[in-house]
């Protein structure tokens, strides 16, 4: 892909920045270089701070605690420069990643030979922090929110509830630091932290001193040590740039350093006055969120929207041209891709070590008017020249949106990234209003269009919420192997499901189905059980501090996030495999129960084999009716499962907070690890092998109609306003989106999708490497379309020789 | 209403009209072009396609056959052409979709059925339905009454033909269709005749007909090295088409794409040879000279 040149005037002279332009492509270059070559390290200074601080101020409240841990953490973790005028790194290492062990510290026992990637490759484990990892666990193996949370619910409903989680019922949401959204950056950009500070220290002198009050004093107490560590730590990075300009020989690297001293005093303390300090103050707020809590999908939001004002100033009094955006945008890309997670090798297969730091682009402003700005583009023009996996980019899409800022959208998805994923802006704005309906004080209208991707695919409102993955992530394929086995799980051989009966006894499909929503019900009982508890748990060991001042509402309110505080708590049960239940109730209706080509029996006997000696079982299984081909009797049935799964999970009863909770229906990659866990189904699918990606997306290689029936499938297939996500990716050949043609037709796709009700869909490319696993393995692929010369065909069954020449035709479009 | 035999429906067709198109490919063609890459669709009747490459020997097939045409042969299916009654028993029970009938008589609430599923698709990209073929004109009164029907839907219409039909009812589409992707394989009567089998006049009664309709007709030539790039065939073209002052040809040069379908008919392969990419360009320079500008598709 060519790049693209944005011109725009040179800065007036004088008016410029100190950053030594000559150099910075090349340490762009360089930093990205050492980040995709060296190993992530996990660094030992949290570890030690955690130690310490719990040991000197044990008996103050908890909220307190976590606040000085917050403030040891940046006022005392090694700070360094590394090239990049943004300063601010997550550890004291380079690439160093932090372990968050007060959410679990099983994985220090059970997992450190598991593979140890984040999502930029391997990871280091110094012998010093592995020491002290030893006696962090030994302090913490009782005390962590999963071992609080399994004990209260045994406490209360008798059961381990260890057993569901290793049957792969669901994944135990406090296992792992987590929990995301938007925090109020604009807060942070145009009145400052000291003014945040001022108000908190009001808040606290005016608070009655009754007993009621308590959490509230501890909690600002709390809130005004960690805002000042956020303003101390800017500080520390101010002292040390005015120190390394002191033995800097070259007037331009001089420059820059006392530039960067300058800033680090001004902000995040006070506004900033121009986008070189915003920048620089964004980083700062963002950086010290995930320094709190390391947890996925903490997101910039609507970036390219609150930065656009100062932006414009610069672009507009000669201090930036649009190039020298890009270039800082790059070096805050750098900044983004640093930081690493870690918690355990489970954890890397469920997420990939995926940190989803999502921004928002396009949607709607407060009158509903397109809010797409120009430094929109130029994040898109960002994405397609770095070629990098964080931040990402989501595209709140609506008709209203510029034709030229399109062009870019497609530019970037052409790029090959699959970004920007696009959400129905439509469909957002309506499930806002829905969604938060019944909250007290409702919502209004201007903050249900102010939404935003809070990360992977699911959405709230900017600065104002923030999600808990508070109840444990539901796994639908599970169901269906329960009831199969009359609620026994054949890995665990543990009773963990309903016992429905004989699967053999049923004497219609309708009996089956009742038994499935039975198993249902028991799945979404107890994850709800075990996550209401773990919410317990989590405000009692891990409160947040500074998240809880960037999220609107809990100082106003003067409850920590974890509480309840924002406007617009949210919770957000991330739900997997759905298709492949579906998919596998239809299998067996349509071999058992309609055509009845096999027994129940058989079938039986054929996956407990995991089709060993049973191929002919299998391909039936693999041939029968699957969601994704716009057959209508289809997929009614999968629309049917959708609303029975839906109605089920809200009959439970409120969530914590007290309100219904719309079930976030994707897949992360819980779909691969869920799938590691379980046997082989009815779709075919053998044992072991991943489930289906997504929530509406087909069951590789068993959608057969093409693009327009997948994509309509796709959309209908949930309620997208009812629940909190869908999930859809859709492959495509990169010749396939080629010239001006392509491009319309790729809009007219996304528009299509977004009107059939579809609320999030994706675009990969299909690479060469598929093509070429195709050419090998036929079987997989029968389903794979490529546009051959003016007409599209079944790439298996075409001629060997042709099959090459598309193959490397399709590594000239990438 | 009427019905008719379709070999293919395609969904997200992109290539033969605007926007995203549904083409509805009938079967029967009257012409008997030697380099036909859809040699499938020339008889108007239902066929077996049987891809060996793709059978795994299974024999499901051996045994629903109700003619002895199929036999196990070292792990594969064979089929023998002669005893084969094009029942299609054997593509319904192949589970690696190795075998597959081509073509389905259907009638046009069945074609229009298909079609509707991606009518939103066609107003979101200004696409449509397509008729194609075979030669989808060799449809008769079934070709006409999908034409109408389209339009009733309120779809953009275009109809890729080779332009052999009667007068008539080649005029009747005129009046329905949108857009004409119109076929010119060689302006010598005689030489028509040598590579399709059909002489060309009823063609060029009926390109010269569209071309003045004041319908939208691309002109589109199926490029053969050595059969249809002659100096004097472009000039006759050039002659041609410059009395309709046009001279925009978009050209198809050949492919290889079709030979795995002889394969699986059991017919032999065509006798041509693809460009190499300088003749293309020297065969393309060419046209120029005679004042013809050329599209690839």
């Amino acid at each position: 892909m060519s790049v693209m040149q944005f011109t725009s005037p040179a800065p007036v002279e004088g008016q410029g920045y100190g950053i030594n332009w000559d150099t910075a492509e090349q340490r762009v270059q360089e930093l990205k270089d050492f980040l995709m070559t060296a190993p992530q390290v996990m660094d030992p200074e949290r570890l030690r701070c955690l130690l310490d601080v719990y040991d000197e101020f044990a008996g103050e409240s908890t909220l307190y605690i976590r606040a000085k841990l917050f403030e040891r953490v940046l006022l005392t973790k090694k700070i360094f420069l590394d090239g990049n005028p943004i300063v601010g790194t997550l550890t004291g290492i380079r690439c160093g990643v932090n372990p968050y062990p007060e959410w679990n510290v099983s994985w220090i026992k059970d997992e450190m030979q598991l593979a140890k990637m984040t999502s930029l490759g391997e990871m280091k484990i110094p012998k010093e922090t592995e020491e002290l990892l030893e006696k962090v666990y030994k302090k913490w193996k009782n005390r962590t929110c999963i071992a609080l949370n399994n004990k209260m619910y045994k406490d209360k409903y008798g059961v381990n509830p260890a057993q569901y989680s290793k049957a792969g019922m669901y994944y135990d949401n406090v296992s792992v630091a987590s929990g995301s959204g938007i925090a109020d950056y604009p807060k942070a950009l145009n009145k400052g932290l000291r003014w945040v500070v001022d108000d908190l220290k009001k808040r606290l002198h005016d608070c009655p001193t009754t007993l009621d009050n308590k959490e509230k004093h501890d909690l600002y107490r709390a809130m005004i040590v960690a805002t000042e560590a956020v303003i101390a730590h800017s500080h520390r990075y101010a002292e040390l740039a005015e120190k390394t300009a002191e033995a800097e020989t070259d007037p331009k690297n001089k420059a820059e350093l006392l530039e960067i001293a300058e800033i680090c005093r001004r902000v995040p303390e006070y506004p900033a006055r121009n986008f070189r300090e915003a920048i620089q103050s964004f980083w700062f707020i963002h950086l010290a969120i995930e320094v709190e809590q390391m947890a996925c999908a903490t997101s910039p939001g609507r970036y390219g929207q609150y930065m656009y004002p100062f932006y414009k100033k610069d672009i507009d009094e000669g201090r930036l041209t649009k190039e020298q955006v890009i270039t800082l945008l790059k070096f805050q890309w750098i900044k983004h891709m640093e930081l690493g997670e870690y918690q355990g090798g489970s954890y890397a297969k469920t997420l990939s070590g995926h940190t989803g730091q999502t921004i928002t682009i396009g949607g709607v402003d407060a009158y509903g008017r397109d809010a797409s700005t120009e430094l929109e583009e130029l994040l898109l023009e960002t994405q397609i020249r770095m070629r990098g996996i964080q931040p990402t980019l989501t595209l709140l899409y609506h008709p209203k949106l510029k034709t030229s800022y399109m062009t870019k959208v497609v530019d970037c998805i052409r790029g090959g990234s699959g970004q920007p994923q696009i959400l129905n802006n439509t469909v957002v704005i309506e499930r806002n209003l829905a969604r938060f309906a019944q909250y007290e004080g409702g919502i209004t209208l201007e903050d249900a269009r102010n939404c935003g991707n809070y990360g992977c695919v699911s959405t709230g409102i900017c600065g104002k919420g923030s999600f808990i993955t508070q109840e444990d992530q539901p796994c639908l394929a599970k169901v269906v192997e329960l009831l199969l086995h009359n609620g026994k799980d054949p890995s665990t051989k543990k009773v963990v499901g309903v016992q429905t009966g004989d699967p053999c006894e049923f004497g219609s499909f309708e009996e089956m189905y009742d038994a499935c929503k039975q198993q249902l019900r028991h799945l979404f009982t107890i994850s709800r059980h075990h996550s209401d508890l773990s919410q317990m748990a989590r405000l009692q060991v891990v409160p947040s501090i500074f998240r809880s001042v960037m999220y609107d509402g809990c100082i106003e309110k003067g409850m920590c996030e974890e509480a309840g505080g924002t406007r617009y708590p949210q919770v957000n049960p991330i739900m997997t495999a759905g298709v492949d239940a579906a998919n596998s109730l239809l299998a067996i209706k349509h071999l058992v129960f309609d055509t009845k080509k096999i027994t129940m029996a058989q079938l039986l006997e054929a996956l407990n084999a995991n089709f060993e000696g049973y191929e002919d079982i299998r391909k039936m299984c693999f041939e029968a009716p699957k969601h994704g081909n716009d057959y209508p009797e289809i997929e009614e049935f999968v629309q049917r499962f959708y609303r029975d799964v839906d109605e089920i999970h809200s009959s439970i009863g409120p969530d914590c907070f007290g309100h219904r909770t719309p079930l976030d229906a994707y897949s992360l990659s819980y779909h691969n690890y869920f799938g590691s866990l379980m046997g082989a189904l009815p779709t075919g699918r053998k044992a072991g092998v991943a489930l289906t990606d997504g929530s509406v997306s087909a069951m590789p290689g068993t959608d057969h109609e093409g693009i327009t029936a997948l994509i309509k499938s796709g959309a209908e297939a949930i309620d997208t306003v009812r629940y909190g996500a869908n999930h859809f990716n859709v492959k495509f050949l990169p010749s396939a989106l080629e010239g001006p043609q392509g491009a319309r037709n790729l809009i007219s796709l996304i528009k299509t999708y977004c009107d059939y009700g579809g609320s999030h869909i994706q675009f990969n490319c299909v690479s060469s490497e598929t093509l070429q696993d195709a050419q090998d393995h036929p079987q997989d692929y029968k389903d794979l379309v490529v546009r051959v010369a003016g007409f599209s065909a079944y790439f298996t069954r075409l001629d060997r020789g042709v099959q090459n020449e598309i193959i490397k035709r399709t590594e000239y479009a990438q | 209403m009427s019905r008719g035999t379709v070999y293919n429906i395609q969904r997200m067709s992109t290539k033969d009209g605007p926007g995203i198109r549904t083409t509805v490919f009938l079967k029967g063609c009257p012409l008997r072009c030697i380099w036909c890459s859809n040699p499938e669709s020339q008889s108007g009747t239902p066929e077996l396609l049987f891809f060996r490459e793709l059978c795994t020997g299974c024999g499901a097939c051996e045994k629903v056959c109700p003619s002895g045409a199929i036999r196990m042969e070292g792990g594969v299916s064979s089929l023998d052409r002669e005893k084969c009654l094009s029942c299609g028993a054997c593509a319904d029970v192949c589970p690696s979709k190795s075998r597959e009938m081509s073509g389905r008589e259907m009638s046009v609430d069945e074609v229009l059925a298909v079609a509707r599923k991606d009518a939103l698709f066609y107003e979101n990209s200004g696409g449509g339905v397509t008729f194609g073929g075979g030669e989808p004109t060799a449809g008769g009164q079934f070709f006409l009454d999908l034409l109408e029907a389209s339009l009733y839907e309120g779809w953009h219409v275009t109809v890729d033909t080779c332009g052999f039909c009667p007068e008539e009812r080649f005029d009747k589409a005129l009046g329905l269709a949108d857009l004409f992707l119109f076929d010119c394989k060689h302006m010598d009567p005689e030489a028509h005749r040598r590579l399709t089998g059909r002489d060309n006049a009823l063609i060029l009664r009926n390109m010269g007909a569209a071309l003045e309709s004041g319908k939208e007709v691309r002109i589109r030539m199926p490029l053969m090295p050595g059969l249809n790039d002659s100096e004097e065939n472009l000039a006759a073209m050039a002659e041609f088409f410059g009395r309709y002052g046009r001279s925009e040809i978009e050209i198809m040069p050949c492919h290889a794409f079709g030979r795995n379908k002889y394969q699986a008919l059991g017919k032999p392969l065509p006798p041509v040879e693809q460009y190499t990419p300088e003749a293309l360009r020297e065969v393309r320079e060419r046209f120029e000279r005679h004042g013809l500008s050329t599209i690839v598709v």
